[in-house]
């Protein structure tokens, strides 16, 4: 019975993780001017890394988020002494997000999530389209 | 173009729907008597776990339970084909049934 469903799950597992990257987006953009986290330090740019699930025969399964990895690139330094997260010298380090940037990640994330629900629909309409042949 | 042309794609059709609807093992017909109503019961079994599957998604949804929407859609859309499906072929079945009671004897 699987196998009817196997285009419908794939495409599943697109919206899942592009949902997921969605997530990360928000959460960079949200913290774009965060300097404290959990871990100690500012917050890092979250990246989303994709990796292909596939059976044990090697037929594709689609894809999902393998890991979350923070990027390593450079901090933005403001100076500014007042802050209560300034170093030494009076520097700020902010998260190295550019809003820009996730705002064009989050238009192909939602395109990719847009493009997996466009091949649900075609997997739903063809199988309605099967099952119509049924009728008459 | 030949009718041979033409009917090619419907015979590609057909032999793609056969694996579904066949029987893993031998001909199901040679069996017993009672396996056409074995297949339907096994067919029966699927959709019911596959309605079981979409109503416990959407209670856990209903619950806050399920932070994926898509599961959910996903789930209720495979029960959706599959009783549609199933349906198609209990008024198949039903129509067989008809056409036998009409025969003239």
């Amino acid at each position: 019975m699987n196998d009817i469903f196997r285009r419908l799950d794939i495409a599943a597992s697109g919206l899942t993780a592009h949902r997921q990257w969605m997530d990360l987006i928000a959460g960079n953009i949200a913290n774009a001017e965060t300097t404290r986290t959990p871990e100690g330090g500012p917050f890092r740019r979250q990246l989303a890394v994709f990796m292909e699930m596939q059976d044990a025969d090697g037929q594709p399964r689609g894809v999902k988020v393998a890991q979350q990895i923070g990027d390593d690139s450079e901090l933005r330094k403001v100076y500014n002494p007042q802050h209560p997260d300034a170093d030494a010298q009076g520097y700020v380090s902010y998260p190295n997000v550019d809003v820009v940037m996730e705002m064009v990640d989050l238009i192909a994330a939602n395109r990719a999530y847009e493009a997996n629900a466009t091949v649900i629909e075609a997997a739903k309409s063809s199988a309605q389209r099967t099952i119509g042949i049924l009728q008459a | 173009m030949s009718i041979d042309k033409a009917i090619a794609p419907i015979d590609r059709v057909i032999s793609g729907i056969q694996p579904v609807v066949a029987q893993p093992s031998g001909s199901p017909l040679a069996d017993s008597g009672d396996s056409f109503v074995s297949i339907l019961r096994g067919q029966m079994d699927d959709l019911v776990a596959l309605q079981d599957n979409a109503a416990q998604m959407q209670q856990a949804l209903a619950a806050g339970q399920i932070d994926d929407l898509s599961q959910v859609v996903m789930a209720v859309q495979k029960a959706d084909l599959a009783l549609n499906f199933a349906l198609q072929l209990r008024n198949k079945v039903i129509e067989a049934y008809q056409e036998v009671t009409r025969m003239q004897v």
